[in-house]
Protein backbone atom coordinates (compact mmCIF):
# COMPACT_ATOMS: atom_id res chain seq x y z
CA UNK A 1 0.00 0.00 0.00
CA UNK A 2 2.51 2.16 0.76
CA UNK A 3 4.79 1.65 -2.21
CA UNK A 4 1.36 2.45 -4.33
CA UNK A 5 1.07 5.52 -2.64
CA UNK A 6 4.92 6.27 -3.32
CA UNK A 7 4.23 5.52 -6.76
CA UNK A 8 1.05 7.74 -6.92
CA UNK A 9 3.40 10.27 -5.56
CA UNK A 10 5.92 9.74 -7.76
CA UNK A 11 4.13 9.96 -10.82
CA UNK A 12 1.62 12.86 -9.99
CA UNK A 13 5.09 14.99 -9.10
CA UNK A 14 6.99 14.16 -12.48
CA UNK A 15 3.56 15.11 -13.84
CA UNK A 16 3.61 18.38 -12.44
CA UNK A 17 6.92 19.30 -12.84
CA UNK A 18 6.89 17.80 -16.74
CA UNK A 19 3.55 20.32 -16.79
CA UNK A 20 5.37 23.40 -15.32
CA UNK A 21 8.69 22.55 -17.31
CA UNK A 22 6.59 22.16 -21.02
CA UNK A 23 4.41 25.40 -20.05
CA UNK A 24 6.94 27.58 -19.33
CA UNK A 25 9.57 27.01 -21.76
CA UNK A 26 7.73 27.79 -24.78
CA UNK A 27 6.87 31.09 -22.91
CA UNK A 28 10.58 31.90 -22.45
CA UNK A 29 11.48 31.25 -26.53
CA UNK A 30 8.39 32.10 -27.71
CA UNK A 31 9.17 36.15 -27.33
CA UNK A 32 11.92 36.96 -28.88
CA UNK A 33 13.97 39.51 -26.50
CA UNK A 34 15.97 42.22 -28.57
CA UNK A 35 18.08 44.81 -26.71
CA UNK A 36 18.72 47.94 -28.53
CA UNK A 37 20.66 51.54 -27.41
CA UNK A 38 20.48 54.26 -29.19
CA UNK A 39 22.98 56.85 -29.56
CA UNK A 40 23.42 60.26 -31.73
CA UNK A 41 23.58 59.13 -34.86
CA UNK A 42 22.47 55.43 -34.73
CA UNK A 43 21.01 52.08 -33.33
CA UNK A 44 23.14 49.12 -32.06
CA UNK A 45 22.62 46.63 -33.61
CA UNK A 46 21.20 48.50 -36.83
CA UNK A 47 20.28 45.33 -38.32
CA UNK A 48 17.94 42.45 -36.90
CA UNK A 49 16.74 39.55 -38.19
CA UNK A 50 13.55 37.88 -37.07
CA UNK A 51 11.20 35.19 -37.89
CA UNK A 52 7.43 36.02 -39.51
CA UNK A 53 4.94 35.10 -36.68
CA UNK A 54 7.37 35.31 -33.46
CA UNK A 55 6.86 38.06 -30.99
CA UNK A 56 9.54 40.29 -30.47
CA UNK A 57 10.19 42.50 -27.95
CA UNK A 58 12.58 45.16 -28.34
CA UNK A 59 14.20 46.65 -25.27
CA UNK A 60 15.18 50.04 -25.86
CA UNK A 61 17.75 52.38 -24.22
CA UNK A 62 19.52 55.19 -24.73
CA UNK A 63 23.24 55.90 -24.02
CA UNK A 64 23.27 59.62 -24.33
CA UNK A 65 20.43 61.97 -24.61
CA UNK A 66 16.23 61.18 -25.90
CA UNK A 67 15.67 59.65 -29.18
CA UNK A 68 12.76 58.39 -30.56
CA UNK A 69 11.87 54.87 -32.66
CA UNK A 70 9.26 54.86 -35.50
CA UNK A 71 8.35 52.13 -36.94
CA UNK A 72 5.43 52.80 -39.54
CA UNK A 73 6.11 49.24 -40.88
CA UNK A 74 4.42 47.98 -38.10
CA UNK A 75 2.68 51.12 -36.44
CA UNK A 76 4.84 51.72 -33.72
CA UNK A 77 6.51 55.07 -31.72
CA UNK A 78 8.36 54.79 -29.13
CA UNK A 79 10.04 57.42 -26.75
CA UNK A 80 13.67 56.46 -25.52
CA UNK A 81 15.37 58.11 -22.99
CA UNK A 82 18.61 57.36 -21.16
CA UNK A 83 18.57 55.37 -17.81
CA UNK A 84 15.56 53.43 -18.74
CA UNK A 85 14.46 50.79 -20.79
CA UNK A 86 11.59 51.00 -23.22
CA UNK A 87 10.15 48.03 -24.06
CA UNK A 88 7.84 47.54 -27.54
CA UNK A 89 5.95 44.17 -28.16
CA UNK A 90 4.82 43.51 -31.64
CA UNK A 91 4.55 39.94 -33.77
CA UNK A 92 6.09 40.53 -37.65
CA UNK A 93 2.97 39.23 -39.46
CA UNK A 94 5.12 40.00 -42.85
CA UNK A 95 8.21 39.15 -44.86
CA UNK A 96 10.88 41.37 -46.34
CA UNK A 97 13.13 44.33 -45.13
CA UNK A 98 11.98 47.31 -43.16
CA UNK A 99 13.44 50.61 -41.50
CA UNK A 100 13.13 52.49 -38.52
CA UNK A 101 14.08 55.48 -37.08
CA UNK A 102 14.75 58.54 -35.09
CA UNK A 103 11.69 60.42 -34.94
CA UNK A 104 12.71 62.98 -31.91
CA UNK A 105 15.28 65.97 -33.49
CA UNK A 106 18.55 64.69 -32.03
CA UNK A 107 21.25 67.18 -33.74
CA UNK A 108 22.75 67.62 -37.05
CA UNK A 109 22.91 64.22 -38.06
CA UNK A 110 19.44 63.10 -36.91
CA UNK A 111 18.29 62.31 -40.35
CA UNK A 112 20.79 59.29 -40.65
CA UNK A 113 19.77 57.93 -37.69
CA UNK A 114 17.91 54.52 -38.83
CA UNK A 115 18.06 50.63 -38.56
CA UNK A 116 17.11 47.55 -40.38
CA UNK A 117 14.22 45.08 -39.10
CA UNK A 118 14.98 41.89 -41.50
CA UNK A 119 11.45 39.26 -41.07
CA UNK A 120 12.45 35.91 -42.56
CA UNK A 121 10.08 32.86 -43.13
CA UNK B 1 -28.88 60.69 -81.76
CA UNK B 2 -27.03 57.60 -82.94
CA UNK B 3 -24.30 59.25 -84.68
CA UNK B 4 -24.17 61.85 -82.46
CA UNK B 5 -23.18 59.46 -79.53
CA UNK B 6 -21.13 57.60 -82.10
CA UNK B 7 -19.20 60.48 -82.96
CA UNK B 8 -18.40 61.37 -79.82
CA UNK B 9 -17.45 58.28 -78.97
CA UNK B 10 -14.80 57.73 -81.59
CA UNK B 11 -13.29 61.64 -80.53
CA UNK B 12 -12.86 60.34 -77.17
CA UNK B 13 -11.05 57.58 -78.10
CA UNK B 14 -9.05 59.36 -80.84
CA UNK B 15 -8.38 61.85 -77.87
CA UNK B 16 -7.39 58.96 -75.30
CA UNK B 17 -5.09 57.29 -77.98
CA UNK B 18 -3.54 60.69 -78.63
CA UNK B 19 -2.87 61.14 -74.84
CA UNK B 20 -1.32 57.55 -74.55
CA UNK B 21 0.89 58.78 -77.60
CA UNK B 22 2.09 61.95 -75.96
CA UNK B 23 2.80 59.87 -72.99
CA UNK B 24 4.80 56.76 -74.43
CA UNK B 25 6.36 58.52 -76.99
CA UNK B 26 8.43 60.70 -74.37
CA UNK B 27 6.88 63.64 -75.71
CA UNK B 28 6.13 65.12 -71.79
CA UNK B 29 8.90 67.27 -70.47
CA UNK B 30 10.37 65.84 -67.19
CA UNK B 31 13.82 68.41 -66.20
CA UNK B 32 12.98 70.41 -63.94
CA UNK B 33 15.96 73.36 -65.05
CA UNK B 34 13.07 76.00 -66.06
CA UNK B 35 10.40 77.62 -64.08
CA UNK B 36 7.07 76.02 -64.25
CA UNK B 37 4.71 77.09 -66.82
CA UNK B 38 1.86 80.14 -66.38
CA UNK B 39 -0.45 76.96 -66.16
CA UNK B 40 0.95 75.51 -64.09
CA UNK B 41 1.77 77.84 -61.14
CA UNK B 42 -1.75 79.50 -61.65
CA UNK B 43 -3.86 75.86 -61.02
CA UNK B 44 -1.56 73.74 -59.02
CA UNK B 45 -1.10 75.89 -55.96
CA UNK B 46 -4.64 76.31 -55.91
CA UNK B 47 -5.58 72.83 -55.59
CA UNK B 48 -2.48 72.26 -53.09
CA UNK B 49 -3.83 74.91 -50.61
CA UNK B 50 -7.65 73.54 -51.27
CA UNK B 51 -6.11 69.79 -50.23
CA UNK B 52 -4.07 71.17 -47.77
CA UNK B 53 -7.41 73.35 -46.09
CA UNK B 54 -9.32 70.23 -46.25
CA UNK B 55 -6.78 67.73 -44.59
CA UNK B 56 -5.58 70.05 -41.83
CA UNK B 57 -7.53 70.32 -38.86
CA UNK B 58 -7.39 74.38 -37.83
CA UNK B 59 -5.73 74.52 -34.30
CA UNK B 60 -3.47 76.87 -32.46
CA UNK B 61 -0.19 76.15 -31.83
CA UNK B 62 0.41 74.31 -28.50
CA UNK B 63 4.04 75.18 -28.12
CA UNK B 64 4.39 78.62 -26.36
CA UNK B 65 6.97 80.69 -28.20
CA UNK B 66 9.31 81.10 -25.51
CA UNK B 67 12.90 81.31 -26.18
CA UNK B 68 13.22 77.47 -25.09
CA UNK B 69 11.15 75.77 -27.67
CA UNK B 70 12.41 78.44 -30.13
CA UNK B 71 15.80 77.47 -29.81
CA UNK B 72 14.55 74.21 -30.41
CA UNK B 73 12.53 75.14 -33.63
CA UNK B 74 15.50 76.78 -34.49
CA UNK B 75 17.89 74.20 -34.32
CA UNK B 76 15.50 71.75 -36.43
CA UNK B 77 15.38 74.46 -38.97
CA UNK B 78 18.87 74.99 -39.31
CA UNK B 79 19.63 71.26 -39.41
CA UNK B 80 16.62 70.14 -41.38
CA UNK B 81 14.55 72.81 -43.54
CA UNK B 82 17.09 75.49 -44.23
CA UNK B 83 19.15 73.99 -47.40
CA UNK B 84 15.97 74.19 -49.17
CA UNK B 85 14.16 77.18 -47.47
CA UNK B 86 16.94 79.67 -46.92
CA UNK B 87 18.99 80.23 -44.10
CA UNK B 88 17.97 83.85 -42.19
CA UNK B 89 20.99 86.54 -43.00
CA UNK B 90 22.20 84.83 -46.12
CA UNK B 91 20.47 85.01 -49.85
CA UNK B 92 17.97 82.53 -51.21
CA UNK B 93 19.17 78.75 -51.34
CA UNK B 94 20.24 77.81 -55.15
CA UNK B 95 19.21 74.07 -54.10
CA UNK B 96 15.49 75.26 -52.91
CA UNK B 97 15.23 77.75 -56.14
CA UNK B 98 16.38 74.32 -58.38
CA UNK B 99 12.88 72.33 -57.31
CA UNK B 100 10.42 72.05 -59.66
CA UNK B 101 8.47 73.67 -58.43
CA UNK B 102 10.95 75.66 -56.50
CA UNK B 103 10.84 75.48 -52.78
CA UNK B 104 9.80 78.83 -51.46
CA UNK B 105 12.05 81.14 -49.23
CA UNK B 106 10.70 81.81 -46.16
CA UNK B 107 13.44 84.31 -45.11
CA UNK B 108 12.22 86.25 -47.88
CA UNK B 109 8.66 85.92 -47.58
CA UNK B 110 7.25 83.69 -45.16
CA UNK B 111 4.42 81.60 -45.58
CA UNK B 112 0.44 82.46 -45.95
CA UNK B 113 -0.53 79.14 -44.22
CA UNK B 114 -1.96 79.19 -41.01
CA UNK B 115 0.25 77.38 -37.90
CA UNK B 116 -2.31 73.96 -38.04
CA UNK B 117 -2.43 73.51 -41.78
CA UNK B 118 2.01 74.23 -41.64
CA UNK B 119 2.12 71.73 -39.05
CA UNK B 120 0.18 69.48 -41.96
CA UNK B 121 2.42 69.74 -44.59
CA UNK B 122 5.66 69.72 -42.74
CA UNK B 123 4.32 66.35 -41.68
CA UNK B 124 2.49 64.68 -44.59
CA UNK B 125 4.50 66.53 -47.29
CA UNK B 126 3.56 67.71 -50.52
CA UNK B 127 3.34 64.96 -53.50
CA UNK B 128 5.12 65.41 -56.62
CA UNK B 129 7.31 68.30 -55.02
CA UNK B 130 11.03 67.95 -53.45
CA UNK B 131 8.75 68.80 -50.14
CA UNK B 132 9.42 65.61 -48.11
CA UNK B 133 7.25 64.25 -45.39
CA UNK B 134 8.93 64.32 -42.19
CA UNK B 135 6.77 62.96 -39.83
CA UNK B 136 9.22 59.48 -39.76
CA UNK B 137 12.28 61.97 -38.71
CA UNK B 138 10.18 64.43 -36.55
CA UNK B 139 8.07 64.10 -33.73
CA UNK B 140 4.42 66.18 -33.32
CA UNK B 141 6.53 68.25 -30.74
CA UNK B 142 9.32 68.95 -33.17
CA UNK B 143 7.33 69.88 -35.71
CA UNK B 144 5.31 72.37 -33.63
CA UNK B 145 8.46 74.21 -32.71
CA UNK B 146 9.59 74.27 -36.08
CA UNK B 147 6.40 75.84 -36.85
CA UNK B 148 6.71 78.35 -34.38
CA UNK B 149 9.94 79.44 -36.00
CA UNK B 150 8.79 79.41 -39.26
CA UNK B 151 6.65 82.24 -38.87
CA UNK B 152 9.25 84.17 -36.94
CA UNK B 153 12.29 83.66 -39.08
CA UNK B 154 13.35 86.99 -39.54
CA UNK B 155 12.59 88.32 -36.32
CA UNK B 156 13.95 85.57 -33.57
CA UNK B 157 15.17 86.65 -30.35
CA UNK B 158 18.80 86.99 -29.96
CA UNK B 159 19.27 84.02 -28.27
CA UNK B 160 17.61 81.74 -30.49
CA UNK B 161 19.66 82.84 -33.14
CA UNK B 162 22.52 82.90 -31.38
CA UNK B 163 22.28 79.21 -30.72
CA UNK B 164 21.14 78.47 -34.17
CA UNK B 165 23.81 80.09 -36.11
CA UNK B 166 26.43 77.92 -33.93
CA UNK B 167 25.01 75.07 -36.13
CA UNK B 168 25.77 76.89 -39.50
C1 LIG C 1 14.82 68.90 -50.12
C2 LIG C 1 14.30 70.25 -50.06
C3 LIG C 1 13.35 70.58 -48.92
C4 LIG C 1 13.57 70.42 -47.59
C5 LIG C 1 14.80 69.81 -46.90
C6 LIG C 1 12.41 70.96 -46.94
N1 LIG C 1 11.51 71.43 -47.86
FE1 LIG C 1 9.77 72.38 -47.49
N2 LIG C 1 9.38 72.55 -49.47
C7 LIG C 1 10.24 72.13 -50.46
C8 LIG C 1 9.65 72.43 -51.76
C9 LIG C 1 10.25 72.15 -53.12
C10 LIG C 1 8.40 73.06 -51.49
C11 LIG C 1 7.38 73.58 -52.52
C12 LIG C 1 6.23 72.64 -52.71
C13 LIG C 1 5.13 73.25 -53.56
O1 LIG C 1 5.38 74.24 -54.26
O2 LIG C 1 3.99 72.75 -53.50
C14 LIG C 1 8.28 73.11 -50.05
C15 LIG C 1 7.18 73.62 -49.38
C16 LIG C 1 7.11 73.77 -48.01
C17 LIG C 1 6.00 74.39 -47.31
C18 LIG C 1 4.77 75.01 -47.96
C19 LIG C 1 4.93 76.51 -47.88
C20 LIG C 1 4.02 77.33 -48.73
O3 LIG C 1 3.72 78.47 -48.30
O4 LIG C 1 3.64 76.89 -49.83
C21 LIG C 1 6.32 74.36 -45.98
C22 LIG C 1 5.50 74.91 -44.82
C23 LIG C 1 7.60 73.73 -45.85
N3 LIG C 1 8.05 73.38 -47.10
C24 LIG C 1 8.25 73.54 -44.63
C25 LIG C 1 9.44 72.83 -44.49
C26 LIG C 1 10.06 72.55 -43.22
C27 LIG C 1 9.56 73.00 -41.86
C28 LIG C 1 11.17 71.82 -43.48
C29 LIG C 1 12.15 71.24 -42.48
C30 LIG C 1 11.61 70.34 -41.50
C31 LIG C 1 11.25 71.66 -44.93
N4 LIG C 1 10.18 72.29 -45.50
C32 LIG C 1 12.27 71.01 -45.58
C33 LIG C 1 11.47 71.56 -50.30
C34 LIG C 1 12.05 71.22 -49.09
CU1 LIG D 1 18.01 60.51 -32.37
Amino acid sequence: MKRIMILVLAITTGLGVLAYTTHSAPQADDVKVISITAKKFDFTPGEITVKKGVPVALELTSSDRVHGFSFPDFKLTAKIEPGKVTRVVFTPDKTGEFTFSCNIFCGSGHEEMAGRLIVTD
Amino acid sequence: MKKLVLAITVLLVIALMIGVGVFKLGLVPVNADVPPSGLETRFIPIAVHASVANHAEEQPNPMVPTDENLIAGGEVYTVMCARCHGVPGRGPSVLGASFYPPAPQFTVQPSGYSEGELFWIVKHGIRNTGMPAWGRLLSDQDIWHVVAVLRRLNSLPSAVENSRSKLH
